[in-house]
């Protein structure tokens, strides 16, 4: 059994006439010890999918269809006491922009206890601290500075701080939305090393959002692609950016929108246009007017996820044959 | 890659080693304020000790009658031939106590309402800033003066007074502060980890709002023992303490000022000017500290 187990969920901003479908419809599935990446535009409903999961979505968004199994248990319509008790304990969070969630005026031991202190109710504060200077080492920052500032600290060290925060309650499913970015390349590389040989050390598992798809390509055993609030393409690494692998031509496209160092030097294929108005209602393939194989079909019917291999799917007319 | 991080070992930054008493010592204005300040607290709390007479002891025979200073009465003597000296020793104890405590129902209740209205925002937040705004606008000293009349003349009432009525415009500065916090990441990120409101606003607002409250705090210090004093002059002041409102007082009713006897009206008039001046420069320069824009200005 899959240790998460997303069905059919959609998320809409807002309600009504005005309102926003930002996650369509969207599965998603995360099994123990697996790292699954999540990659598409700004705006396709990545983070909101995620954070769909452990339900921190803002006030005005509202899950309308769909269950979130985690472990067997429906999370898409706890309250938010139950949901308290998944956070942290089984599902934490790296939040984006992790570079201004630590507060300027806490010390860092501090902010690392304080998921422990909440959760953990029985347990005091200088054992809360003694776990915090534990992960800080974890995460390979000496154990003296918990009692540093956050200003202290550099950029990858911050960020390594918010990993330490996510594994304080020795969660099960760690959600790192978009965890390395605005770190230069060599620290974003030792994040991502960092976070692989935690996750053998804690066990986790893993949902790593980037639009970076050479990150998700070296990183995640399987990757999903999303498009205006819809899966793509899912599939392991392998299946979705291989060489003569990806099935979808979304992805095919995003691929072609980064250089390759292995060819020879020439401009870069952007995708022209925008992702669709997801306020109103669509008839057909989304990514359709964007597409340069498309043909009559796309514009008017819907594609399903269609079977290409044992974990590979994609929502395209073109691929995998009948529908 | 992993631990090398003895390489960040802290370094000592000379600038965060300085106290805030130090850094107010390094400015001119706080240091003539907290010298200032600490003199008057020396005075009012030693000064009644050590001098020996009995600030409410009247004069023997009419010769003993509004003395101009002397070897013995330093400060001269007043209409019923009290010693000016020792009444301007314990008056100094009423003005320094109405203005701390006084100071402090202000900042609790003006913190509390200024972090309540910004954390929570909606609808609390309309009722409590129409309150505040009822406050700030209401013209204090006839309120003062109204509400003193009506609930007695002894000096808790007179604290109290003072104190719910100078708590507005802390709840304010507080509010707004409060409001940008709100909006930094850290408090969304400690909410998801399941802190409750209590705990955000324990742990994450009251210390970004500390060093304006005490910025604050000590300029409504000033305030109070001004207000203190006039109450205690135009005689709404606890007719069983000696303040240097009720000395002014006493000293005008007597027609001390007509009769040219400035021992009895110069002082207290000095020591309230000297104090309110204290804590005015002291808070000015707490001010600038917490808030660099401010620190090049003068």
């Amino acid at each position: 059994m899959n240790l998460l187990e997303v069905k059919n969920l959609s998320v809409q901003y807002g309600s009504g006439q005005g309102g926003v479908l930002a996650v369509d419809g969207v599965d998603l599935s995360v099994g123990v010890g697996e790292f699954v990446g999540l990659a598409g535009e700004s705006g396709c409903g990545k983070t909101t999918l995620a954070m769909a999961i452990p339900n921190l979505l803002p006030k005005y968004a509202s899950i309308t269809t769909g269950t979130i199994e985690f472990e067997g248990q429906d999370l898409s319509n706890k309250s938010e006491s139950e949901l308290n008790e998944v956070r942290w304990r089984d599902i934490s969070v790296i939040f984006q922009g992790a570079l201004n969630a630590l507060n300027p005026v806490a010390t860092i031991g501090n902010q690392i206890a304080e998921p422990i202190l909440i959760h953990e109710p029985g347990t005091s504060h200088d054992a809360a601290i003694t776990r915090a200077k534990e992960l800080l080492e974890a995460v390979g920052i000496s154990a003296s500075r918990s009692s540093s500032y956050s200003h202290e600290f550099s950029g990858g060290m911050r960020q390594r701080v918010m990993i330490a925060m996510a594994l304080a309650c020795r969660p099960k499913l760690v959600i790192a939305d978009e965890p390395i970015t605005a770190l230069d390349v060599m620290t974003q590389a030792q994040i991502l090393e960092l976070l692989r040989s935690l996750s053998e050390t804690f066990n986790l598992s893993m949902l790593l959002i980037s639009h970076d798809l050479s990150v998700l390509a070296e990183t995640c055993d399987r990757v999903q692609i999303m498009y205006a609030g819809k899966v793509a393409e899912v599939g392991t690494a392998d299946d979705v950016f291989g060489e003569q692998n990806s099935a979808h031509p979304y992805t095919q496209r995003l691929l072609k929108s980064y250089p390759n160092i292995h060819q020879e030097r020439k401009f870069i294929d952007g995708i022209p246009g925008y992702p669709p108005d997801l306020s109103k209602s669509h008839a057909g393939c989304r990514f359709a007017e964007r597409c340069t194989v498309s043909v009559e079909k796309c514009f008017t019917d819907e594609p399903e996820l269609a079977v290409i291999s044992e974990l590979h799917r994609s929502a395209c007319h073109l691929v995998g044959g009948s529908k | 890659m992993t631990t090398n991080s003895n390489d960040f070992e802290l370094r000592e930054a000379p600038e965060t080693q300085l106290s805030i008493l130090g850094k107010i010592w390094q400015d001119r204005m706080g240091r003539i304020g907290l010298l200032m300040t600490v003199s008057v607290f020396t005075i009012s709390i030693i000064g009644p000790m050590i001098w020996p007479f009995d600030p409410a002891a009247v004069g023997a025979d009419a010769s003993s009658i509004l003395q101009p200073p002397n070897s013995q009465n330093w400060l001269g003597t007043d209409e019923l031939g009290r010693d000016v000296f020792s009444q301007f020793l314990q008056g100094s104890r009423v003005s320094l106590l109405v203005g701390v405590t006084a100071t402090i129902i202000a900042t609790v209740i003006g913190a509390g309402i200024g972090i309540s209205s910004g954390y929570f925002m909606g609808r609390l937040d309309t009722v409590l800033m129409a309150i505040t705004d009822f406050f700030l606008v209401v013209p204090s000293l006839p309120l003062m003066i109204a509400m003193g009349s009506i609930f007695g003349q002894n000096l808790t009432v007179i604290i109290l007074i003072i104190g719910v009525l100078s708590w507005p415009r802390n709840a304010r500065i507080i509010r707004s502060q409060t409001l940008s916090l709100r909006e930094r990441k850290f408090v969304p990120r400690a909410k998801s980890l399941g802190a409750t409101d209590l705990r955000i606003i324990r742990k994450h607002m009251i210390p970004h709002v500390l060093p304006l409250v005490v910025a604050n705090t000590i300029l409504v210090v000033a305030g109070a023992i001004l207000a203190e004093a006039t109450l205690a002059f135009i005689g709404l002041g606890d007719p069983d303490r000696i303040s240097w409102g009720s000395m002014l007082h006493f000293a005008f009713a007597s027609g001390a000022i007509g009769r040219g006897a400035w021992w009895y009206f110069m002082p207290p008039g000095l020591g309230i000017l000297a104090i309110v001046l204290a804590f005015t420069l002291l808070g000015h320069s707490f001010d600038r500290i917490n808030n660099p824009r401010l620190r090049d200005a003068a």
